[in-house]
């Protein structure tokens, strides 16, 4: 099993190389200059053009700039941010921590909130599943900024108890139980942009799953041996059914770190996101790039350990995983 | 220990039962009487889609209760009508006087769940009191599994193991009757005997009756006393397994006869019943087995046949054909080749 996960630890880290490159020649195909970017329309002098081309290295030949872009990498130097004048690493750091911050909560919450309304459905059937389907599909379907819009014209405009956007207050406490008050205060908007989605797509994969594991044999082995059914769905349906909605686990992750884009921009949350957006608009490539790896190894990861949660949940995966490399 | 006297544990009386299956109706029983006395074993043979596993499943209550319906007739256990019952009330009934155990035994174990909690669910609240470990024991000892399965899981173990579980899940409640819906036919022929040999064995020494499906008339006639032969939804002839086994009257149960003994014709091919079990989708006017029967006359198309009794030893039939009750099993037999 161990050397099962060597494996897959191997080829998550091919895949992470095979995404730094493509996403390295992607940056260069795309139009515009970052020098020109940096300097603006101001007309500056061919001399100071062609020196800034040269402290950056965008003099070189393409493959020159990936391998130094590489030996760079290697070294933990991800660049340095051209609009920001500042490293790339740096920034990007503490941006990914704000958007975790977002992005986990908005998951977990979302993976139980959805499995518990699909289960609720699927045990009492008849009107209330209908209910959660149709609400689900709302879910769905409906666009996250539009959502976010009117959830800040509700509850931060109208109704005036929860803050418009940002992340914390200037005049709420700097630390302790107030500041963290002040956080989740804040949270409470985007969270449920991101959520109205996450719900909807686990409920739906759940529902899905329970459906099925419903006609298998081993429930009507349940019910012969007299059986309620709530202890049925809880401990024979819900087990089985999860085994699916963690395979969405992994995905949704990487979903969500796309939805951060909108949803910070939205809300003006100091994450990755936003940090992303103004990058595009600045031409600040080494940012793109850093971005990107950084989200790129956040995905990997999270499709590993979802790898990993699932010989935990499943006893057959386990034994299968046993067996072949032991 | 079968005296007609004695109160019958299950009394099916001429059982008519429906459900729907994407929007076609099937009427899977259509005239299903049956009954078991307490510690008698019983079987139920008849070809795939004659409907034994539907009266097996109605008997417990199993089939789905949204799309079921029960027409006409009465299924008594232990002196109780159970066709108006509510999930409720099956519970309490599949917990202490009725069990099951299924075809396929990978697909009937939760298959994430280990097979001590899964045996331990199926003890009744009420026998937990002397230990619900040392009751898991017994249970396993019961069915001759060794102790180590307790922790595996269903997929780590053999397919004579997992029918042993299912077994000792049946038997966690000391019920009166146990429904075997073909037990074996997943298995592989040496663990088939052994499944049979434990089943016959265990019967004996708890005293309960058995329902043992199959399709099989050969095992069912070694395993059980007395027989029922079923054919599209009906029971078409019951008996001592002897009388029906020397004298089978009906040309279905012959036929059946005939295929199991792997019957060769005279121009060597295998004895078959010709046709197919017909769609219990549709209404069947007269005698179901009509259209595959050797021996149809023109009363079988307009009327259904009438039930008469054949001998002394409670042997039943409901055949036109078979009324003089004269005919040998070989003769007026000619098989049709499929």
């Amino acid at each position: 099993m161990w050397q099962y996960f060597l494996k897959r630890v191997f080829w998550s880290i091919v895949t992470i190389f095979v995404i730094i490159i493509v996403n390295f020649v992607l940056i260069k195909l795309v139009p515009g200059d970052p020098v020109h970017a940096m300097i603006g329309d101001f007309p500056a002098p061919q001399d100071y053009i062609d020196q800034l081309r040269r402290d950056f290295g965008l003099d070189q030949p393409l493959h020159v700039q990936l391998w130094l872009y590489l030996g760079n990498l290697a070294q933990g130097n991800f660049g340095f941010s051209f609009a920001n004048r500042q490293p790339v690493l740096d920034l990007i750091l503490g941006r990914t921590v704000n958007t975790l911050i977002l992005i986990l909560p908005a998951i977990v919450f979302s993976a139980i909130i959805g499995i518990a309304l699909s289960l609720a459905a699927a045990s009492r059937g008849g009107g209330f599943d209908i209910t959660v389907s149709a609400i689900t599909l709302f879910g769905y379907s409906i666009p996250v900024f539009w959502l976010g819009q009117v959830l800040v014209l509700i509850f931060a405009i109208v109704l005036g108890v929860l803050p418009t956007s940002g992340m914390y207050s200037l005049r709420a406490p700097q630390s302790g139980f107030g500041a963290f008050l002040d956080l989740l205060r804040h949270m409470v908007l985007p969270l449920a942009c991101i959520m109205a989605f996450k719900i909807a797509v686990f409920s739906r994969t759940a529902r899905a799953s329970i459906l099925g594991v419903l006609n298998s044999d081993f429930v009507m082995t349940a019910r012969a041996k007299g059986l309620s059914r709530g202890y049925t769905l809880w401990r024979h349906v819900l087990p089985n059914a999860v085994i699916p909605v963690i395979a969405v686990f992994g995905y949704q992750f990487g979903h969500a770190l796309t939805s951060s884009l909108l949803v910070e921009t939205v809300f003006a949350w100091p994450g990755v996101g936003q940090l992303f957006v103004t990058a595009v608009g600045q031409r600040d490539f080494p940012v793109l790039q850093g971005i990107l790896l950084l989200s790129t190894i956040l995905v990997v990861v999270a499709n590993v350990l979802a790898d990993l949660l699932y010989t935990i949940v499943d006893p057959r995966i386990r034994r299968s995983l046993g067996a072949r490399h032991a | 220990m079968t005296s007609p006297q004695a109160k019958p544990l299950v009394e099916i009386s001429d059982l008519h039962l429906s459900y729907t299956m994407q929007r076609a109706t099937i009427q899977a029983s259509r005239g299903a009487s049956l009954t078991i006395a307490p510690g008698e074993a019983v079987g139920l043979v008849g070809e795939s889609g004659s409907g034994k596993s539907t009266l097996a499943r109605a008997l417990l209550g199993l089939n789905d209760p949204k799309s079921t319906r029960i027409d006409s007739g009465s299924i008594f256990v232990d002196g109780t009508d159970v066709t108006r019952f509510g999930e409720r009330d099956w519970r309490v009934l599949r917990g202490s006087s009725l069990s099951m155990v299924f075809q396929d035994p990978l697909s009937f174990l939760n298959p994430v769940m280990r097979i001590d909690r899964q045996i331990v669910e199926a003890i009744p609240k009420s026998m937990r009191a002397e230990g619900v470990s040392e009751r898991v024991d017994d249970l396993l000892r019961l069915v001759k599994l060794p102790q180590a399965a307790r922790r595996s899981y269903p997929h780590e173990l053999s397919g004579g193991m997992r029918q042993r579980v299912l077994l000792a899940m049946a038997l966690a409640s000391k019920p009166k009757l146990l429904v075997a819906d073909e037990p074996t036919t997943a298995l592989d022929v040496t663990t088939q005997a052994e499944i049979m040999d434990l089943l016959g064995e265990l019967r004996q020494r708890l005293g309960m009756a058995m329902l043992l499906i199959s399709h099989d008339l050969g095992l069912v006639s070694k395993a059980c006393e007395r027989i029922y032969v079923m054919y599209a939804g009906r029971t078409v002839e019951w008996g001592p397994g002897s009388s029906i086994l020397k004298t089978p009257a009906h040309p279905y149960t012959k036929g059946l006869f005939d295929s199991a003994r792997a019957l060769r014709l005279p121009n060597g091919l295998f004895a078959t019943i010709g046709g197919d079990v017909p769609n219990l989708a549709h209404k069947i006017e007269g005698c179901p087995f009509r259209m595959r029967c050797p021996l149809a006359m023109p009363k079988c198309t307009t009327m259904s046949p009438a039930t008469q009794v054949l001998g002394q030893d409670g042997h039943w039939v409901r055949c036109w054909a078979a009324q003089d009750s004269g005919i040998a099993p070989a003769q007026g037999n000619d098989v049709k080749n499929a």
